[in-house]
């Protein structure tokens, strides 16, 4: 500590920015090294304030803190709510991830023993990043789903929200899988439009049924068609070339339905199945 | 919370008290530390709203990462770090400053402050007091408030190229003044 001390004027002038800027560069200089000229700028700042920020500042610091992910999503620009409503998603959480990864390895597995099964594969990936859309919405493992019934919300931003999130998790994990594939590696990537297509239709569908029961109609649909010609060995009907345009078309389509209708429709998150 | 008997204890024992979760070390840190940093940073922005929302978010983080100090120099240094750079990345953020940053015009210099620049700086002070506005935000950003170029850029508004280019004519300005 040194035994030099700022004047009170200078200090006076200080605080209240009224400093040149040879006194004010001064001034901080010695601010950093003494206590006594620290403590000597408190008069001049108004109490009120000092007392405002230091309950802001308590009120921050018992609150919790928020999960990593929405650290993450924050620093990467995301607003803070949009941030808490992702990391909110059931889907999201480390147990549903785990599963859809645990049952992807073990479809993997499977597909190296037999080649039937590798096609049944095929079929199944896109139900994956399907489910995890529906359990984003499912009523009963929503955290915030009361607050979500109360809140005046877009639902379709909501859907969306999720929806991109959802895939943005999902997806890497099919894919991964895809690429543990034996054979070639066209496969790895043939069940990705087919995705984008099944929830783009599903999106567009919750406009007439909840989400869970939406995304139920396609995930049948598409089973229903797929498992035979997947088992009949035409694999080209649903991942060729041509079915990889259709799919296309109908995300595509799809999409440009929710946005026609964004203002239209009413999201039914409320009544779950 | 400000009307409290002194602690005696330093800064460094107060930041190594709130590691363990001491609410009191860390009332008595703000209290020391608050008013200064208010003042400081009040100096480098134009909205004191923003200027409170850096506070409350810096005195947060020394709350949050008292355990990241290192020991070494001021704490009074280490949390200036924290604040400028949360000020930085605030207005990074967004909200873009008022305007340019070129504080402190209308410089006049009384006599018992070439004193105390004689004290602190001897010549530099009056030096630095000569540089136009623009250039001497510049020098204040990168030397005193120990700002990168592109976190220089950022809390003035300028792109990081005019800050170095202004950083060389100041230098070279300083220099022949000081010659």
């Amino acid at each position: 500590m040194t035994v030099w001390h700022l004047d009170p004027e200078a200090i006076r002038r200080y605080a209240r920015g009224a400093a040149p800027p040879g006194l004010a560069a001064s001034a901080e200089a010695h601010l950093m090294r003494c206590a006594t000229c620290r403590d000597a700028i408190a008069s001049h700042v108004d109490t009120r304030r000092v007392e405002a920020i230091w309950h802001e500042v308590v009120d921050r610091v018992d609150a919790p803190r928020p999960s990593w992910p929405e650290r993450m999503l924050a620093r990467l620009g995301v607003g803070e709510a949009t941030a808490r409503l992702v990391a909110a998603t059931p889907t999201l959480r480390g147990p549903w991830l785990l599963g859809i990864a645990g049952v992807l390895a073990l479809a993997v597995w499977a597909a190296q023993v037999d080649e039937r099964l590798l096609r049944m594969l095929l079929v199944a990936a896109p139900l994956g990043p399907l489910a995890g859309v529906a359990v984003a919405f499912a009523g009963g493992l929503d955290p915030t789903r009361e607050i979500g019934l109360a809140a005046p919300y877009p639902g379709l931003r909501l859907l969306l929200i999720r929806t991109a999130a959802v895939l943005a998790v999902t997806v890497p994990i099919v894919a991964a899988a895809g690429l543990a594939l034996p054979g070639s590696h066209w496969l790895a990537a043939a069940w990705l439009l087919p995705t984008a297509a099944l929830t783009c239709t599903a999106l567009a569908l919750m406009a007439r049924m909840t989400p869970v029961v939406a995304v139920a109609v396609v995930a049948a649909a598409w089973v229903l068609v797929a498992t035979p010609t997947a088992m009949a060995g035409h694999l080209d009907l649903a991942f060729g070339v041509g079915a990889q345009i259709f799919w296309l078309a109908v995300a595509v389509g799809g999409g440009l339905w929710l946005a026609v209708t964004r203002n239209t429709v009413t999201i039914k998150l409320g009544r779950s199945a | 919370m400000l009307t409290r008997p002194p602690d005696p204890r330093a800064d460094s024992q107060l930041l190594a008290a709130i590691v363990d979760g001491d609410r009191e070390a860390f009332a008595e840190l703000y209290r020391r530390h608050l008013p200064w940093l208010l003042v400081r940073l009040g100096r480098r922005c134009s909205s004191p709203e923003l200027v409170d929302e850096v506070v409350q978010d810096t005195f947060v983080a020394v709350w949050r990462s008292a355990g990241r100090w290192d020991g070494r120099g001021e704490v009074a240094a280490w949390i200036w770090g924290i604040g400028i750079r949360r000020l930085v990345d605030a207005l990074r953020r967004g909200r873009p400053p008022a305007d340019e940053l070129t504080e402190f015009a209308g410089v006049e210099t009384s006599a018992e402050e070439h004193v105390l620049l004689a004290v602190q700086y001897g010549d530099v002070g009056a030096a630095l007091a000569s540089l136009s506005p623009e250039l001497r935000a510049v020098v204040q950003a990168t030397v005193l408030d120990g700002l990168t170029t592109r976190e220089a850029a950022r809390l003035l508004g300028i792109p990081p190229g005019t800050v170095k280019t202004r950083m060389m004519r100041a230098r070279a300005l300083l220099r022949e003044r000081l010659a």
